[in-house]
């Protein structure tokens, strides 16, 4: 694919920063995109079967192939920069092309820092910039703060793993909070029958109850089932004032220049520790004022930026024209957990990037 | 202009019952001869072209448009379309044909009664397994965004061919997503239903495209047939002047 001059500039940018260039593939086993982004992605995949039924999939993205290729040790942990097509099915009703043009970097590395963080969104802005975005609205976020939250709240385990899978979800949060009421009434009967008893006892209880039903463990083992309903049984919804704690802080947005302080009010009204979060959020905005990217001074921050995305787990951020919030030229973010997960834990790095869509920047320019 | 083509079942218990329908509404429907017999006619609605097709072909001959309405299931369509009410409107439902599209895990789940279980179930088993949780399925679709819609995550969907219920005993998936009537045939593969895990409850329906075009003697004659079928009930009637005023406006 033949870059524009614009595209060509924000590559150029991209590439300055960010060590050698990366060259994905472009077919990728669908298996490895719906284990990472999950089932609900399909509709908007190119998929396809080939004869023996293994299916595949052109890339919806350049982050996945690059970061599949270090997790299995065929790239050095390093900082990549790339471009190329990347493919994705328009939902009904949009004019999105199938097949657009996408610019990036993949920063990985040992730890990541927010000198790291800032250092990225200003090589993204002014990549941006560079390829003749002349206004645009930055919107920012942080999930290792919602992270931080949840850990700082007094929630049973369950609660804490079910609000944070549930970030990135349309089910989000708020409706998981929601339904907690319902839920509850769930762990009557037998959960609470064989949940009330001892590790051993809950076994041999399922083991009756199996054999009264007529019925063998089908993929899951006996212990595990009692485990799991000795869990329901010991736990509790959230109490009033972590769920309230967790919708005010979902509701939070902020310019950037009172960012800081309006989640650090947030704390201390919810009477919660999340300082070491905190301190690297400041730290972070601190660093990117002295680099001076273009676009930030209108930033906003908002809580729930991110959660379109499945692997963010830090900093986030999206630029879109002036008033075109759904229709970001550049997202990126921070995803120390994605190469753990990609390599099913056997290998870890930490890891930021951001993608600039080509056709977009064209857009942005006219704004 | 065009005449009202409509799609009727072509074959099994379907067809029958269809048949028996429009005979009770006055309509009998004659196969034409030839050896394909995919045409028919109905003597006294003269202005229709009847097609015989699978219920499956229904479905998607309505939501393209190649057929003005016809008889299939509402599983079928919701499947079939991605999203139905934009292409589809449902004019009748006729009250035969019923099955329930629903969610069922293996009976030795004991801890799993609802789909916030199994969502709860499926991010354990991939925490502890690095794999996801199999669905076998043909309701590709249904399931995707029922799943969705409950907030469930950690699945994979694999496509079932036939016999989907035997999948879990099979070994190769732990859930099924799947139409049943009574529910003795889940029953008997060790299955059982998630207390809110019934996705769709479907029944054959007289459905019509806003996919084709439509001339107002098409109109006329769909007009016909809604009003002697559901005589003079105010909420058929309702549905099909909101039709009739859908199809007059361009598709969005």
């Amino acid at each position: 694919m033949i870059l524009s001059p614009q595209a060509a500039a924000a590559l150029a940018r991209i590439a300055r920063a960010s060590g050698v260039r990366a060259e994905p593939q472009t077919l990728l086993p669908a298996e490895i995109v719906l284990e990472l982004s999950g089932e609900a992605v399909r509709s908007r995949l190119c998929i396809f079967t080939d004869a023996s039924g293994k299916e595949h999939c052109l890339r919806p993205d350049l982050t996945t192939p690059i970061a599949q290729m270090v997790a299995s040790g065929a790239l050095p942990v390093a900082r990549y920069h790339e471009s190329g097509p990347v493919y994705r099915l328009p939902p009904r009703g949009s004019d999105d092309p199938v097949e657009h043009l996408q610019l990036g970097f993949e920063w990985f590395g040992n730890v990541g820092s927010p000198a790291e963080d800032a250092e990225a969104l200003a090589v993204a802005l002014e990549a941006a910039q560079a390829g003749g975005v002349r206004a645009a609205e930055v919107r920012f976020g942080d999930v290792a703060i919602y992270h931080a939250l949840l850990a700082a709240l007094p929630l049973s385990d369950q609660w804490r793993d079910r609000l944070r899978r549930g970030f990135s979800r349309r089910k989000g949060p708020r409706e998981l909070l929601a339904d907690a009421g319902s839920r509850a009434v769930n762990t009557a009967g037998l959960a609470a029958r064989i949940g009330a008893l001892g590790a051993a006892d809950a076994e041999a209880a399922v083991r009756a109850e199996l054999s009264a039903l007529g019925v063998e463990p089908v993929a899951r083992s006996v212990k595990d089932i009692a485990d799991r309903l000795r869990e329901k049984a010991s736990e509790t919804a959230p109490d009033a004032a972590s769920a309230a704690a967790i919708l005010d802080y979902l509701g939070i947005a902020a310019p950037v220049a009172e960012s800081a302080a309006v989640l650090r009010g947030f704390a201390k009204m919810a009477g919660l520790d999340i300082a070491a979060a905190l301190e690297a959020f400041e730290e972070r905005l601190h660093l990117i004022a002295k680099l001076q990217p273009p676009f930030w001074s209108n930033a906003a921050f908002s809580a729930e930026a991110g959660r379109r995305f499945e692997y963010y787990d830090g900093f986030v951020f999206e630029v879109a024209p002036m008033g075109g919030g759904d229709r970001p030229i550049v997202s990126g973010g921070r995803y120390d957990g994605l190469i753990s997960r990609l390599s099913a834990g056997s290998r870890a790095a930490s890891g930021i990037g951001a993608a600039l869509r080509a056709d977009r920047l064209v857009e942005g320019a006219r704004a | 202009m065009s005449t009202l083509k409509l799609a009727i079942p072509s074959k099994g218990r379907l067809k029958e019952q269809a048949e028996e329908f429009f005979a009770k509404a006055g309509f009998r429907i004659e196969a034409l001869g030839g050896s394909r017999g995919y045409f028919a006619r109905i003597p006294n609605l003269p202005d229709v072209e009847v097609r015989l097709l699978s219920a499956s072909e229904i479905a998607s001959s309505i939501i393209a448009g190649d057929v003005h309405a016809g008889v299939s299931g509402e599983d079928l369509l919701r499947e079939q379309a991605g999203d139905l009410d934009r292409v589809v409107h449902l004019l009748a439902p006729l009250g035969f044909g019923r099955a329930d599209l629903v969610v069922a895990a293996p009976k030795s789940w004991l801890d799993v009664e609802t789909m916030a279980d199994l969502d709860d179930v499926a991010a354990r088993m991939e925490a502890a397994t690095g794999r996801k949780l199999r669905v076998a399925t043909k309701y590709v679709r249904s399931t995707r965004r029922f799943f969705t819609a409950e907030g469930v995550g950690h699945y994979r969907i694999v496509e079932s061919a036939g016999a989907t219920e035997g999948a879990p005993a099979a070994g190769v998936a732990e859930l099924v997503v799947d139409i049943t009537t009574t529910g003795a045939t889940l029953e008997s593969n060790g299955l059982k239903i998630l207390r809110d895990g019934v996705i769709l409850r479907s029944q054959a329906q007289l459905a019509a495209s806003l996919g084709g075009e439509w001339s107002e003697r098409a109109m006329s004659s769909l007009r016909q047939l809604v009003v002697s079928i559901g005589g003079e009930d105010p909420a058929a009637i309702a549905r099909l002047e909101g039709f009739v005023a859908a199809a007059a406006k361009p598709m969005g």
